[in-house]
């Protein structure tokens, strides 16, 4: 059984490092909501343990079958990176969906706000498209 | 707009069952307050009951989370240029009768935003033994960071003045708000204070602390307050701010 190559380790160990700080860096400045800096900063603190631990890595590498526990490390990054873009997916659906809520309330309020100042209109207001007509009875609100 | 200036300010999340009774609780109490609801995406006739009750609603077209809605609220109470806003729980949790209490407390004293504790006179209170600890942990972060006495920092039931409804208006913590909210306070230079209450058992729905995510709501928090002490202001960033975006509605209530 190989042991992580001590480059492998220091370049895993700064890297992982500074992604901590610069994941915390982002919450400080509020461009990262506290959800997703939690999985960031998990990632981050995962990686960084298991490089610093070596021998932790090693028994995960030897647990799984991996021969050499650089690829285990590998492996774990690229797990975290599945989750990651799984929740980014799951969060992207779910702005999709209450974007086009947002969308269909605005159009109904511009509705309504339209038919409540063609009702006030009568007197000193613009004219809007159908109106200067003597129909006011005809226009009734709609709903 | 001279006429009315207080605002009881109401999050109601599928409370169709108590919403009515809190809202005519609260007119009967303290007719000095205007009532708004802020139905947060519910699926039940929350909306339509406390409208039917004399309240303002305002009705989100999905769930925001119990932060997006108590914002609602203060963003109203901000733009009508009220002076004095009170959060009370639309499950029955909050006793309406002690808004005078709070207000008194408010005036009586240089807070900017006072709020009711469970814990203060009343020891009897009884919350599961999970959610107690998880209370004293804040209670005795947020004593030590603000230097003031915080026994209830879960307390949703607080009473500000016009200087916390435009803070709030501005910034409101997401999900899980309370605690956040006094460390905003705090850090804005305002002051605080808490006023003994009794509260009930909820008369319906569920609390927003608890059960599974009760593990991950403290780590939540607990990441906040600790970058939360790294912000020389927590305040979001200029292009965030709608405040900024709208000067002619920022103007509207605040000179005096």
């Amino acid at each position: 059984m190989d042991t992580l190559e001590t480059r492998v380790q220091i370049v895993a160990i700064v890297a992982s490092a500074l992604l901590f700080f610069f994941v915390m860096e982002l919450l400080r400045r509020r461009r990262l909501g506290e959800p997703y800096a939690i999985l960031w900063l998990t990632a981050s603190v995962v990686l960084l343990v298991l490089a610093v631990w070596d021998d932790l890595l090693d028994s995960l590498a030897d647990l799984v079958g991996i021969e050499t526990p650089a690829n285990a490390l590998f492996a774990v990054a690229f797990g975290f990176t599945l989750i990651l873009l799984l929740t980014f997916s799951s969060v992207i659906s779910r702005l999709s969906r209450e974007n086009r809520i947002l969308a269909q309330e605005i159009a109904r309020l511009n509705r309504e706000a339209q038919a409540a100042s063609d009702r006030g209109a009568g007197a000193g207001r613009e004219p809007t498209a159908p109106e200067g007509r003597p129909a006011d009875e005809a226009r009734q609100p709609t709903a | 707009m001279a006429a009315r200036r207080k605002v009881a300010i109401v999050p109601a999340l599928n409370e169709a069952g108590s919403i009515a009774r809190v809202v005519e609780e609260i007119r009967r109490e303290v007719p000095g307050y205007d009532v708004v609801v802020i139905d947060d995406g519910s699926t039940d006739e929350t909306a339509w009951r406390a409208a039917e009750a004399g309240a303002i609603v305002l009705e989100h077209p999905f769930n925001l989370g119990i932060g997006g809605a108590v914002q609602s609220g203060y963003r109203y109470a901000f733009m009508h240029g009220y002076e004095v806003a009170v959060q009370v729980d639309g499950d029955g949790q909050h006793d309406p009768g002690q808004i005078a209490k709070l207000e008194q407390a408010l005036r009586s004293s240089d807070a900017d935003l006072v709020w009711g504790s469970r814990f203060l006179e009343h020891p009897g209170y009884e919350v599961p033994r999970s959610r107690r600890s998880g209370i004293t942990i804040f209670a005795r972060l947020l004593s030590l960071i603000t230097r003031e006495h915080v026994s209830d920092p879960t307390s949703g039931f607080r009473l500000t003045n016009r200087r916390g409804i435009e803070l709030f208006a501005r910034d409101y913590p997401h999900d899980f708000p309370e605690v956040e909210a006094i460390l905003m306070v705090h850090a804005h230079d305002m002051s605080m204070r808490e006023v003994p209450v009794s509260m009930r058992e909820r008369a319906a729905g569920r609390s927003s602390i608890g059960g599974h995510n009760a593990g991950y709501y403290m780590v939540r928090v607990l990441l906040a307050v600790f970058v939360g002490l790294f912000r020389r202001r927590p305040v979001p960033p200029a292009e965030d701010d709608w405040l900024a975006a709208s000067p002619s509605e920022a103007l509207e209530g605040a000179p005096r």
